[in-house]
């Protein structure tokens, strides 16, 4: 199981530290794809970033904690120590948004495998490790020859499922996918995301994929995070959320962009999100929220269970039993 | 007015791709005509991949980048032939673009109003300063910003969907006739996005400027449009009225475009569709979609297809729509149907 436990992460700015995660918890479990949604400077990709334990100046972990517990040994290590670092590609892996970014330019493929791996390398042999690296790009429907390929010779497509193919021919069980298709097409776009999904059927390990889109998350992900100004304000199973969103912020995302064929005026979501240098009392979402109470602006929503595995931080979603997943 | 607005005659261009001397030549805009009529204001999307030409298109009409074939027409007159400072002030009076990503259309270190006035004086709007503050607070108040609001920020201190609203009120402050947004909303966050494109709906029926939206969104592009272009690979595979091609395409690769769009009501089947190889499918002589088509024949590989006009006022360049989507509905159809909407 992969934790965050009531994570504060801040970027430290000369004008004051940005409070990217402001107190989020999450839990990752085996065999299911969770997603992360949210827009631009929600806190998203931060989250992944302490997960990952890919946590460096200006970002700073100002408490809470990430852990990674693997069912095979029971053991447990914690992010921050350095030691989730240590279990990068075997345990957990991530693919990041421009894979143009992760790949060298002037280093071929096939190297890229090798050095990202180099103690499975030595571990397998020559002969297991290749073997075991072409199974998984044919996987991925690409052909030994890409090895040789330079990065710039392949298309955006390729190359992502080339980060693809590094970030799981290790078979870890947490992967982290940051906006894996943001850059790309509709009809690439499906493409990848319908290889990941079959990858992590046939893996059965745990994929997390982070995206802005929610048709994205409604098509591909079975439990859905829904992150608003550096806070958690809804998670539950995929289908519930799209069926009944129980967050106001939820109920607008899901439906602020138009459907093909769809007639009538869209609004959108009035207001901005509020700064993060000195985000305001109580609901960060109060100053955008249609339902806004007065208790709304001074008192911070708790997390609350809604049943069925499903959270929600709304002053209009009242306690009901607990429920700690 | 007789002469349209904005006349694309069969233009073309190509670019040398690895070298002047070694390298191959790569047909970016194959032979592509729109038109864009005067008089009556439209947005017209032209909608494709990356790598399908659109942004050359969208250049070209700009006159960022020449056509090497073809002609554009603004007015009857051909944008690459104009001289002087005369008519380059008109063109630039009346064509005026829209960039993706507003925090690179603004310097970081200049106030965005200085970008206002400068526009308001260099196009010879207007002649004092005082002048060029009605304009300008004319024209933010058109995106329903205030100059008050604006006025002695800089590009930090406003959100994206803030700020690509302030770049289309300074495409608007000449009082253009056409605005050319390349990927205007790319960049903005889904609550944001409606904004901007509601403001190019009002600006159309309230100002009288007609759009060209260029964009791989589709369903914002059902949302505004009144006509679509789908490019492929540097053709424009099939063009008309917004509703007929985004609810019921006659092109193949419309229809694959449609089905790769991720949509909330409608789960994917488990099939994976295949990106075609971009160089590969550029130089293909027949019809560029072929090697992904699931209805290719060795006629669509012979030739590239002719645009087949059809009676509700599309375009499609495909040999086989009336064996693959059925016969073409008949106008008086077409009409009843609009009518039910």
């Amino acid at each position: 199981m992969l934790r965050a436990e009531d994570v504060k992460a801040y970027y430290e700015t000369r004008r004051g530290p940005v409070r990217a995660l402001d107190g989020v918890s999450i839990a990752l479990h085996e065999n299911e794809i969770v997603g992360i949604a949210g827009e631009s400077g929600c806190g998203k990709s931060t989250l992944v970033k302490v997960l990952y334990d890919n946590v460096a100046s200006p970002l700073r972990l100002v408490s809470g904690r990430a852990v990674l517990t693997r069912a095979a040994d029971d053991t447990s290590v914690l992010a921050a120590s350095g030691s989730i670092q240590d279990r990068w590609w075997r345990d957990i892996s991530f693919v990041p948004q421009a894979s143009m970014s992760v790949l060298n330019p002037v280093v071929r493929i096939g190297p890229h495998f090798r050095d990202s791996a180099d103690a499975a390398f030595r571990q397998m042999g020559r002969g297991a490790f290749w073997a075991r690296v072409r199974e998984v790009l044919s996987g991925l429907r690409l052909g030994d020859d890409v090895l040789s390929a330079f990065p710039h010779q392949l298309s955006g497509g390729m190359r992502q499922r080339v980060v693809i193919a590094l970030a799981t021919f290790l078979d870890p069980r947490f992967i982290l996918a940051d906006e894996p298709t943001t850059a790309l097409d509709v009809v690439t776009q499906k493409e990848i995301l319908t290889l990941l999904v079959d990858v992590q059927r046939r893996m059965k390990n745990s994929l997390v994929i982070v995206s802005h889109d929610m048709a994205v998350h409604y098509q591909v992900t079975g439990r859905l995070a829904i992150m608003y100004a550096g806070k958690l304000v809804e998670c539950g199973p995929t289908s519930g959320i799209f069926r009944e969103p129980r967050h106001p912020y939820t109920r607008l995302l899901i439906g602020a962009l138009p459907r093909i064929g769809q007639r009538g005026k869209l609004s959108g979501i009035s207001g901005v999100p509020p700064s993060l240098l000195s985000p305001p009392a109580g609901c960060r979402f109060a100053g955008r929220c249609p339902n806004v109470m007065d208790r709304c602006r001074s008192e911070e929503p708790a997390v609350r269970s809604v049943g069925n595995r499903h959270v929600v931080a709304c002053h209009l979603h009242e306690p009901v039993a607990e429920d700690d997943s | 007015m007789s002469e349209p607005l904005l006349d694309l005659q069969h233009v073309s261009r190509t670019f040398r791709i690895g070298g002047l001397i070694l390298g191959t030549p790569l047909v970016a805009v194959d032979d592509v005509s729109l038109r864009v009529p005067a008089g009556r204001p439209m947005i017209l999307s032209i909608v494709g991949e990356s790598g399908s030409g659109k942004t050359t298109l969208a250049r070209m009409i700009l006159r960022l980048v020449a056509p090497t074939g073809g002609r554009v027409l603004l007015r009857g007159q051909d944008v690459t032939r104009l001289s002087g400072h005369r008519q380059l002030l008109a063109y630039r009076r009346t064509v005026q673009p829209v960039f993706q990503n507003p925090f690179e259309s603004f310097s970081a270190h200049r106030t965005v109003d200085c970008y206002l006035f400068e526009t308001a004086q260099g196009l010879r709007i207007a002649r004092t300063r005082n002048e060029a503050r009605s304009v300008v607070a004319r024209a933010v108040a058109s995106v329903g910003m205030t100059l008050e609001g604006v006025a002695g920020k800089y590009p930090h201190q406003f959100s994206g969907g803030e700020l690509q609203r302030i770049s289309v009120a300074r495409a608007l402050i000449p009082g253009p006739a056409l605005l050319v947004a390349d990927e205007p909303v790319g960049m903005i966050d889904a609550s944001l996005r409606m904004n901007i494109v509601n403001a190019f709906v009002d600006l159309k029926q309230d100002v009288g400027v007609s759009i060209i939206y260029i964009t791989h969104d589709l369903s914002t592009a059902s949302y505004i449009s009144d006509a679509v272009a789908i490019m492929f690979r540097g053709t424009i595979v099939e063009y008309g009225p917004a509703a007929a091609v985004l609810e019921s395409p006659r092109h193949p690769y419309t229809q694959l475009l449609l089905e790769s769009v991720p949509r909330i009501g409608a789960k994917w089947d488990d099939e994976v569709p295949a990106a075609g190889e971009e160089r590969r499918e550029y130089e293909l002589s027949g019809c560029r979609f072929a090697d992904r088509c699931p209805h290719v024949t060795p006629e669509c590989r012979a030739e590239r297809p002719a645009d087949l006009a059809l009676p509700d006022g599309r375009r499609v360049a495909c040999i086989h729509h009336e064996r693959i989507f059925g016969p073409v509905p008949h106008a008086d159809e077409l009409h009843r149907l609009e009518r039910s909407d």
